[in-house]
This record gives C-alpha cells, sequence and structure tokens, in this order.
C-alpha cells in the first residue's frame, strides 16, 4: 500500500506502482471470478457384487478395465443370495467377470460383461437367471431422497422356484405385481416402519410363498431379495441399498455467534466485494492508459 | 480526467495529483477487496490443492482400532496390492448389518479439533438444534450412526460471541484429512475428507448433504462465511464429507 501511494515522483515508480497494481487486481478479480469456495476428490461412483443365479456354484469376481488392461480379482468366493457391502469406484468403463471359486485367473470367465459407472451413481452387479440362460447384469440403485417419513422398497426376483411372483405388505402396498425370475423391480414408496412383506408364485402349482418382517426406516432404500430356499420353497431377505440422515432436518444449521466475525462487511458482502474488485479494474485500467500515453508523448518529444 | 495535448505544466501536474489521489484511494479499494476474498477464499483454496504430502505423521499411531472395525492395513493407497477379499457368505438370513455403537468424540488431529459429543435433535420447527456447549460438538442421533451406512451428521459452533468454538478450525480442513470418530463401546473408525462445500444458508441443499449415500459418510458441519450482525447469524455453512475408510474396488 506505502508502495502504490509514494511513487508519482518518477515515471519508473509510477510504472512499477502500476504493474504492482494490475498484479494485486488480477489476483483478486480471478479470486472474484472463483465463486463459492468448494472442493471434492473426484467424485466416484460405488460398486458391489452380488450372486443371483441359483444354479451356478460359487464364484470371484473380477473387475479390469474396459480398456483390456489385466483384470484384478476383487471379490472371492461369493455364493448364491450373497452381496457385497458397496465399494467406491473411479468412474468409466469396466468389465466385470465371474469364474468359478478359485478357478485360476487365466481360465475363461463363466460370464464377462460390461459396466458404464458414472460419477455419483450407484450400481449392483450381479449374475442373474438360471442354468442356460445366466447372464451378468448392471442394476442401478437409487439414491434419490425418499419423501417424508417414507422409505423406498424394491424386489429382486431370484427365486427360480417361483417363476412370476407378487410381493405384497400385509396391510400395506403391493411391492412388486407378477416379477418375473431374474429381473428387478422399480423402487415402491413406502410408509417407514417395519412391514410383515409376503412373496408368493403366480400360476404355479404348488404355490410357494415366504414371508419376513421388512424394516423400512425413513429415507432408507431398500432390496427385498426374494431367493430358493435352500432345499424346498422360496425365502425373503433385505439388503439396504442407501440411506438418508434419517428424519432430515429441515434448512440451514446455525453454528455461530459471530465472536471472530469481521465487522466491516456485513450483508451481501460478496456483491459488494466484487463490485469494489469491478471499479478498481476500471480505474487501474484508465490509469494506466494514462501513463501509457504520457511515456508515449515524452519519448517522442526526445 | 485525460489531460489534453495542449495542457501547461501546471495542469498537467495537477491531473498527476488527481491521480495520485485516485490512486491512493484505488490502493485501498484494491486491498480491502483483495484481503476479504483472500479471507473467504483461503480454505477452499488449500483444500483444492489437496496435497498428497499433506497426509500427517501423527495420525499414522491409529492406536484403538478393535476387530471388526476398519483396519490400519486398509487405509493407506496399498489397496491395488489386496489381491482377493472373501466375502462374508451366505449373509444369514434376516441378519441386519451391525449397527455401530453411539459415537461419543470427534477428532480432526491435523488441525486440532477434538471434541466429545452432545446428542442432538431437531427443534420444533424440524431444523438441527445446534449445540448448546460453545467448545462442544453433537452428533445428530435421530439421524446416522458414523459408520453405518449413510450420512452421519456432526455440527459444531464455528465461535461463540467471545471468540473461536470447536468447529473454528475446521476452515483450514483439506481434502484427504482424517477424521475420526470413537464410539461408546471404544471402537475408533476413520475417515477420509473427501469434499468441502460452502453452501448459502437460504439455499442450503438438503438433498446434497442429508440425502442417501450407499457408503458409511461423516457431514462436518459449522458456520462461515459473513456474519449478519443484524439477525446474529452466519449467511453460509460449512460442509466439511468424510468417506469411511474402505478399500476401492477400482
Amino acid at each position: 500500500m506505502k508502495l502504490l501511494n509514494r511513487p508519482l515522483t518518477s515515471g519508473r515508480g509510477t510504472r512499477l506502482a502500476a504493474a504492482a497494481g494490475l498484479a494485486v487486481l488480477t489476483a483478486a478479480s480471478s479470486l472474484a471470478m472463483a465463486g463459492p469456495a468448494a472442493a471434492a476428490a473426484p467424485a466416484d461412483a460405488v460398486i458391489r457384487a452380488a450372486h443371483f443365479s441359483p444354479t451356478t456354484p460359487g464364484v470371484d469376481v473380477y473387475l479390469g478395465s474396459f480398456s483390456g488392461a489385466s483384470s484384478k480379482p476383487w471379490l472371492g468366493g461369493v455364493s448364491y443370495g450373497a452381496v457385497s457391502p458397496y465399494q467406491r469406484l473411479t468412474p468409466g468403463l469396466y468389465t466385470v467377470s465371474m469364474r468359478p471359486a478359485g478357478a485360476p485367473a487365466s481360465t475363461k470367465p463363466v460370464l464377462s460383461w460390461t459396466l458404464n459407472a458414472k460419477s455419483g451413481q450407484a450400481y449392483t452387479v450381479a449374475g442373474v437367471g438360471a442354468d442356460a440362460s445366466v447372464r451378468g447384469v448392471v442394476i442401478r440403485d437409487d439414491l434419490s431422497t425418499p419423501p417424508s417419513g417414507k422409505g423406498r422398497v424394491r424386489v429382486i426376483q431370484a427365486a427360480s422356484r417361483a417363476p412370476v411372483a407378487t410381493v405384497t405388505a400385509t396391510s400395506g402396498p403391493v411391492i412388486a405385481r407378477n416379477a418375473a425370475f431374474a429381473t428387478t423391480t422399480g423402487y415402491a414408496t413406502v410408509d417407514a416402519g417395519t412391514w410383515k412383506v409376503t412373496a408368493r408364485s403366480d400360476n404355479a402349482s404348488p404355490t410357494v410363498s415366504a414371508s419376513t418382517a421388512v424394516d423400512v426406516p425413513a429415507g432408507a432404500v431398500t432390496s427385498v431379495l426374494l431367493l430358493d430356499a435352500k432345499s424346498a420353497g422360496i425365502t425373503l431377505r433385505t439388503v439396504l441399498d442407501s440411506s438418508s440422515a434419517g428424519t432430515l432436518p429441515k434448512g440451514s444449521v446455525p453454528a455461530g455467534a459471530g465472536g471472530t466475525a469481521p465487522i466491516t462487511l456485513a450483508v451481501s458482502a460478496t456483491t459488494i466485494e466484487r463490485q469494489l474488485a469491478g471499479l478498481a479494474a476500471l480505474i487501474l485500467l484508465g490509469y494506466g492508459a494514462v501513463l501509457l500515453g504520457g511515456q508515449r508523448r515524452r519519448y517522442a518529444r526526445v | 480526467m485525460l489531460p489534453g495535448d495542449s495542457a501547461g505544466q501546471h495542469r498537467r501536474r495537477s491531473a498527476l495529483a488527481r491521480l495520485g489521489l485516485g490512486l491512493g484511494l484505488l490502493a485501498v479499494v484494491v486491498v480491502v477487496a483483495a484481503v476479504g476474498l483472500l479471507s473467504r477464499t483461503a480454505a477452499g483454496r488449500s483444500a483444492g490443492q489437496g496435497s498428497p504430502t499433506g497426509s500427517p505423521a501423527d495420525m499414522t499411531g491409529s492406536s484403538s482400532s478393535r476387530p471388526g472395525d476398519v483396519s490400519a492395513s486398509a487405509s493407506g493407497s496399498t489397496t491395488a496390492a489386496i489381491p482377493t477379499r472373501t466375502l462374508q457368505v451366505p449373509v444369514p438370513p434376516s441378519a441386519s448389518p451391525a449397527r455401530p455403537a453411539d459415537p461419543v468424540s470427534v477428532a480432526v488431529r491435523r488441525v486440532g479439533i477434538s471434541s466429545r459429543l452432545e446428542r442432538l435433535g431437531l427443534l420444533p420447527d424440524g431444523t438441527l438444534k445446534s449445540p448448546t456447549e460453545f467448545p462442544v460438538a453433537g452428533w445428530y442421533a435421530r439421524g446416522v450412526v458414523p459408520g453405518a451406512v449413510g450420512p452421519a451428521v456432526i455440527a459444531g459452533h464455528v465461535d461463540s460471541v467471545e471468540g473461536p468454538a470447536v468447529f473454528y478450525r475446521l476452515r483450514d480442513v483439506r481434502l484427504g484429512d482424517d477424521v475420526s470418530v470413537t464410539d461408546a463401546s471404544g471402537g475408533t473408525r476413520q475417515f477420509k475428507v473427501t469434499s468441502i462445500a460452502h453452501y448459502a444458508k437460504t439455499k442450503f441443499p438438503t438433498d446434497l448433504v442429508y440425502g442417501p449415500t450407499a457408503l458409511p459418510v461423516l457431514r462436518l458441519v459449522t458456520c462461515t462465511g459473513d456474519f449478519d450482525f443484524v439477525h446474529r447469524s452466519y449467511l453460509d455453512n460449512l460442509v466439511v464429507s468424510a468417506t469411511l475408510v474402505a478399500p476401492r474396488a477400482a
């Protein structure tokens, strides 16, 4: 500041001062353009693996970049009905493959398919189907906020003993109607609470059914797995897909009394600062032009 | 303001003097604006740099992990070297994910934050109750337990009327900083900072902060920005998000 105020006596001084001023100004305006301060690591996707094929023994899951680079072992010994926890994943194209548990990585996979993982999304990669129709699928998992006081529930229909099934909450909504084996239903929005959920095969004889208590927390997203039971019949299990902060607080968080706040600028200081920076830029540019003009004249006279 | 070509020496000098006055004022304006902006964005800029060398040595001695918690071996960047992880399969029917015990303290050692936790609820209007004591942070107990799937919320004051409070130095947190939460059974969970965001309170993004996540996430919330002396409230919230340390898929 002192430097800027003093040196109007010599031409070199003023030029230096102007340069310094411009430097400060450039810094200030570039900061002004930076907008609200925010920083984030590159947003990952999240992925989990599941085994939904009742006729397929346990598998090892491999993950490789789609470009063909080496496929790495990811999860080992995944058997029917298992769902892994989510893990983070750099967005991009991947090849998912499954080999029989314990098979060398050099052997041909039994299943191999592609995942296009997008930033901020959640995916379940799963082997589904039975016998000759076994295939690998990518299931998109919901991360949107359920309405207040409600949760979302869907059915992953992986029970070959119920080729088509309807899943209902007792004295509550139908969660899935006529869901075919090896499919995933959309999410139903359900009041939060613990529901007795029953799955029953449609148009099959003998009819198979199963019931379980499904906890639907407010703000949570849940998958109900419909599976072949161990020896006969079908069974139900629940898996948490994602959870919000329970009962979502309204609005912002009051967390300061102002004891360290600078007293100079209060309301809408951002706007004021930007206007000041803009004004300063104009003044300084004008002043620079004057200086340059003066210099040129002086040299012309010599 | 531009002196004409035919201007005399005297006129030029007075013009220069006026310019000098103008430049002085300008300098004040520029410096005030720059200082204001610098102080405003310092936290964000340093966080954006997120230097990988910033991992502090004093965090390596995480002593109090217990079986079942994330082990220290999973916390480094050595995930690529881990060949195969065996799943706990099959998950027993009707098993729900283990719920961690309630949290009792939080620490961000690199910036000197360390606090026990009080339990926070909601006010009758549905807003989050702020912690009752300035030196103590609070956990939103009607929400997610730190370490369970979803965003666990911990709020702390930035200052009291007298000076800095428990989360004053949250502004100095950088990407990759370690956050640890100890629960009532003595277990400690490690989180790493993955995003730092400032939100205007008038446009607080409820879904982004409190909405569903598939991973265990921690949201450390305090106030920031300018202080409205009329309503005795800061205009912005600072939300630091940290994700539970765990192996990556890729």
